[in-house]
């Protein structure tokens, strides 16, 4: 690693800092203007007042609200989240823990789907470009992502699971199964390979199917017309009309040469993609009954439960800020061109 | 590099001060809940009322003819008709028509609707078809399903159609809304509610007592009632209780505290050959009396084990803080009250306590003899001791459900290894409905520390049929026949309860055989559909949720200027 990359890295990673912290501030302080409080809408209209008073003295919540501040940003310093108000008052990590995983092990599959639909069908399109393939192939994506994604759901799994039972309809693995299923990492395609118990992977994958089709197909649509455009343009280059001046096959220029040279954008529409999937798989979390992060994000804004979306959020940041770091990174590696 | 920077300090700290300006006195006090004595403080909202010129001027927006005329224009049957293809069933009281003492008022002192009665009655109060009578009328637009918002269309327009009244609809989120009617801020809005425990007193004293009615936004409070609710609730002598509660009901109908609309009932579908599915009005779902028939086919592919669908979330499993359905339903299946129900029926039978109790004379007393050999799943004994243990967990961690077992009972006494005796705060005579009820459930200390609630324990070693051995939070719950439950062994050793996001899904799973029986809140539309489906049967829960109008008795009147 270059000194240079080095110093970028470290810029980056320091700059993530001011970045997290105003995203936190702004939502402590949204989610408190936001009406309603967590103790109402957890207990509902059924507890007295004295009830609801002893369990805002329990949680904090009565005390000033810069000192409630602060304390919250000392936590996030330590790393240490609390615990959320509603809902058992689990420690967040715990919470988080559990649900981050089954977003990410959604997440990524769907991301590979979308990529290798988009990327391919796109690059196709470009090459065959004005014939009847290209039309089909730009019709179909635009379909791809118009649909709601919960309808895709809704449709693959009447017609996928109720109508042709071929995969598993909701959920993360069979019911049956999980019973026994230790699960450590929460990451259930690795805890299943690390007990080397084959049926529970086998269930697991089955379960991935139906989701991740679901969400890449939804996504692929903006990949394919990206895709597309960006390799009409490569195409149609010097250095293209130069290889193809010197004999070089079609088929080598456009999936060697010009493809190549679309990945940068490309990449960096996928690094967005999967920061904006890890809250907005929402919709088909809620169809698959998927126990995510975002339909737990969603649930703990309704409940009010402030900690715990704080704690999501910067989580979420972190997670961001991540992954578009290693996206500026990659390009270095894509494109010699580009150098820190 | 460096301005830039500095214009970020300062633009973060504008904001923060900003924000923090912006929310501080919300966030900071606890919103005033005034005593029921005084008028809650209102701040001025929409369009509420218009003083006409004929009306009198006067302290609080309803009276009691405007509520009268409110309840004689409602037509619940055109209601039930109309949103609910007549799945619903029409409410003339608060007390649902299952239960003792049960009867109509509503019925009988309006008919099903009377128009010509509420335009006298609104006119009687000053008001004409050129001056309206014109409130808010607020409602949730999720909470109750997406059928709120038509019944709430329906009733403005009965309301509008006496020519005399003028409904403006306002819709609100759950959490503002819940805020709202207990501040006392909103003056008519819809609300529901299941019972706590199988007595009329849980479905009158919440809303028509001076202590009770705050909690629910109704702000009533009448000597007359409240004293006729005491005596119902507190007399020993059945055909006493039956008078006392036929004159309430009629005071009710007189003075219109709440109005019962209509009984949603819940539905639950479960696959051909699962025998036993009995819910009945205290809407219990015993798990213990399901079995597979000899040609069923189990959804986990094995008879020892049955899976059950939910789109229910756990909020707590600590006997003493529990409070919503679904986590009672897990609790009583895990655990034991010192009373149960027989299955699908509101009669009540020994649950922990090896018989009725008896009662001593002043009522004050209810003394319960423990069963014999009675012990947790994981073998330790139970004795009177471990009910006063739990009492005290209740007493002092101040769990969410802790407020209605205070309400009567005043403290708890192991008389014997065997005995133990409640002592009420007045002579309740509906108190064995009453120790039905979950947090009458005994806490194991292997689970739940005397010192700490503990909502969401890793296991359950109960008294009941099953024993809780893992819940993995959103996803499953497995329960395991308990080998040292005191009765019957259940007939399906394993339960796994499956929780859906939604209603659909849930659906959609007991369509393809994945779950055998499909329960709470499947909802009127997958219902239907799931009862034209062939496999499986869908059936009506005769287990009342009430859903109400709620008048804010100290809601002020407000002429406009």
């Amino acid at each position: 690693m270059s000194a240079s990359l080095r110093r970028f890295i470290i810029t980056r990673v320091l700059l993530t800092i001011p970045m997290v912290l105003i995203l936190v501030t702004m939502i402590f302080f949204i989610m408190r203007i936001l009406p309603g409080d967590p103790i109402r809408s957890q207990l509902g209209p059924r507890v007295s007042e004295e009830q609801a008073n002893a369990l805002r003295e329990r949680l904090g919540l009565n005390r000033p609200l810069y000192v409630q501040y602060f304390d919250f940003l000392w936590d996030m310093v330590t790393l240490d989240f609390g615990t959320a108000l509603t809902q058992g008052e689990r420690p967040i990590l715990d919470e988080l823990g559990e649900r981050m995983p089954a977003t990410i092990e959604l997440t990524i599959p769907a991301i590979a789907i979308t990529a290798v639909i988009g990327i391919f069908s796109g690059a196709y399109a470009a090459k065959n470009r004005k014939k009847p393939v290209d039309y089909v192939i730009r019709l179909m994506s635009i379909v791809a992502y118009s649909i709601p994604v919960f309808f895709m759901g809704l449709i693959f799994q009447i017609l996928f699971s109720v109508r042709l039972p071929v995969f598993p309809l909701a959920g993360r693995m069979d019911t049956l199964m999980m019973t026994t299923f230790e699960s450590r990492t929460h990451f259930y395609v690795i805890d299943a390979i690390l007990a080397q118990n084959w049926k529970a992977l086998g269930s697991v994958l089955m379960h991935l199917v139906l989701p991740s089709v679901t969400l890449g197909l939804a996504l692929s649509g903006v990949f394919v017309r990206l895709t597309r455009v960006n390799m009409i343009e490569m195409l149609q280059s010097d250095f293209i009309t130069a290889g193809r001046a010197r004999g070089l096959p079609e088929r080598r220029l456009a999936y060697r040469h010009s493809l190549r040279n679309t990945f940068i954008p490309i990449l960096t529409l996928l690094g967005l993609q999967f920061a904006i999937l890890l809250a907005g798989a929402v919709l088909t979390e809620t169809t698959f009954s998927w126990p995510g992060v975002g339909r737990y994000l969603v649930e703990r804004i309704q409940l009010r439960d402030y900690t715990a979306v704080q704690a999501t959020i910067a989580v979420f940041a972190l997670f961001v800020a991540a992954v578009s770091l290693l996206m500026d990174i990659l390009y270095a590696f894509i494109d010699p061109r580009i150098r820190y | 590099m460096k301005s830039k920077t500095l214009y970020m300090i300062i633009a973060v700290l504008v904001l923060f001060s900003m924000v923090m300006t912006a929310c501080t006195p919300k966030a900071t006090e606890a919103p005033v809940v005034e005593e029921t004595t005084e008028a809650p403080v209102v701040e001025e909202t929409a369009a509420e009322t218009e003083a006409p010129a004929g009306v009198p001027d006067r302290e609080f927006l309803w009276t009691p003819a405007l509520r009268q005329a409110v309840a004689a224009a409602i037509d619940r049957e055109v209601i039930v008709d109309r949103v609910f293809e007549g799945r619903n069933i029409p409410a003339y009281h608060m007390v649902p028509s299952g239960y003792p003492f049960a009867t109509e008022p509503f019925l009988d002192k309006y008919g099903t609707r009377d128009l010509e009665m509420a335009i006298e009655l609104v006119k009687s109060e000053g008001y004409t078809e050129d001056n309206p009578f014109t409130f808010d009328l607020f409602y949730p637009p999720e909470h109750y399903g997406t059928t709120t918002a038509d019944v709430m269309q329906v009733i403005k327009e009965q309301l509008e159609e006496t020519g005399v009244m003028k409904v403006n609809l306002q819709s609100m989120n759950w959490a503002e809304y819940v805020d709202a009617f207990v501040a006392g801020e909103i003056p008519f809005f819809i609300l529901g509610w299941f019972p706590d425990f199988a007595d009329p007193d849980n479905w009158l004293s919440p809303f028509a007592s001076c202590i009770g009615s705050p909690d629910n936004g109704v702000f009533y409070c009448n000597e007359e009632m409240d004293s006729l609710l005491l005596a119902a609730a507190s007399a020993p002598d059945p055909a006493e209780r039956e008078a006392l509660y036929q004159q309430i009901g009629e005071l009710y109908a007189e003075e219109v505290p709440t109005l019962p609309l209509f009984w949603e009932p819940e539905f639950v579908t479960y696959r051909d050959g699962v025998e036993g599915v009995t819910i009945g009005a205290p809407f219990e779902f015993n798990y213990n009396v399901l079995s597979f028939a000899e040609d069923a086919t189990p959804a986990s592919g094995s008879r020892d084990t049955i899976i059950i669908g939910t789109t229910d979330e756990v909020n707590s499993l600590d006997p003493q803080d529990a409070y919503s359905t679904h986590d009672w339903e897990v609790l009583k299946n895990t655990g034991m009250a010192l009373l149960s129900y027989t299955p699908g029926t509101s009669e009540l039978v020994p649950g922990a306590a090896a018989e009725l109790p008896t009662v001593s004379e002043d009522g004050l007393t209810y003394t319960y003899k423990i069963k014999e050999g009675l012990t947790f799943a994981d073998g330790t004994p139970v004795t009177a001791q471990t009910f006063v243990d739990s009492w005290n967990r209740l007493n002092t961690l101040e769990g969410q459900v802790s407020g209605l077992i205070q309400l009567y009972v005043d403290s708890v006494e192991a008389v014997d290894d065997l005995t133990v005796a409640y002592h009420l705060k007045a002579s309740f005579g509906f108190f064995p409905a009453l120790s039905a009820a979950a947090p009458f459930i005994v806490a194991n200390p292997a689970n739940f520390a005397a010192d700490a609630i503990n909502q969401f324990p890793d296991k359950i070693d109960g008294i009941g049929a099953y024993r809780m051995v893992s819940h993995e939070v959103g996803q499953q719950m497995v329960l395991e026949a308990n080998p040292n439950y005191i009765g019957e062994a259940p007939a399906i050793k394993n339960v796994i309860i499956r929780y859906f996001a939604d209603p659909t899904t849930m659906a959609n799973a007991i369509e393809k055989g994945e779950i055998d029986v499909a329960w709470r809140t499947l909802g009127p539309v997958e219902a239907v559909r799931l009862s034209s489906v062939e496999g499986m049967t869908t059936v009506t829960v005769e287990a009342p949720a009430l859903r109400y109008m709620v008048f804010n008795h100290q809601y002020p009147y407000k002429p406009a200027e």
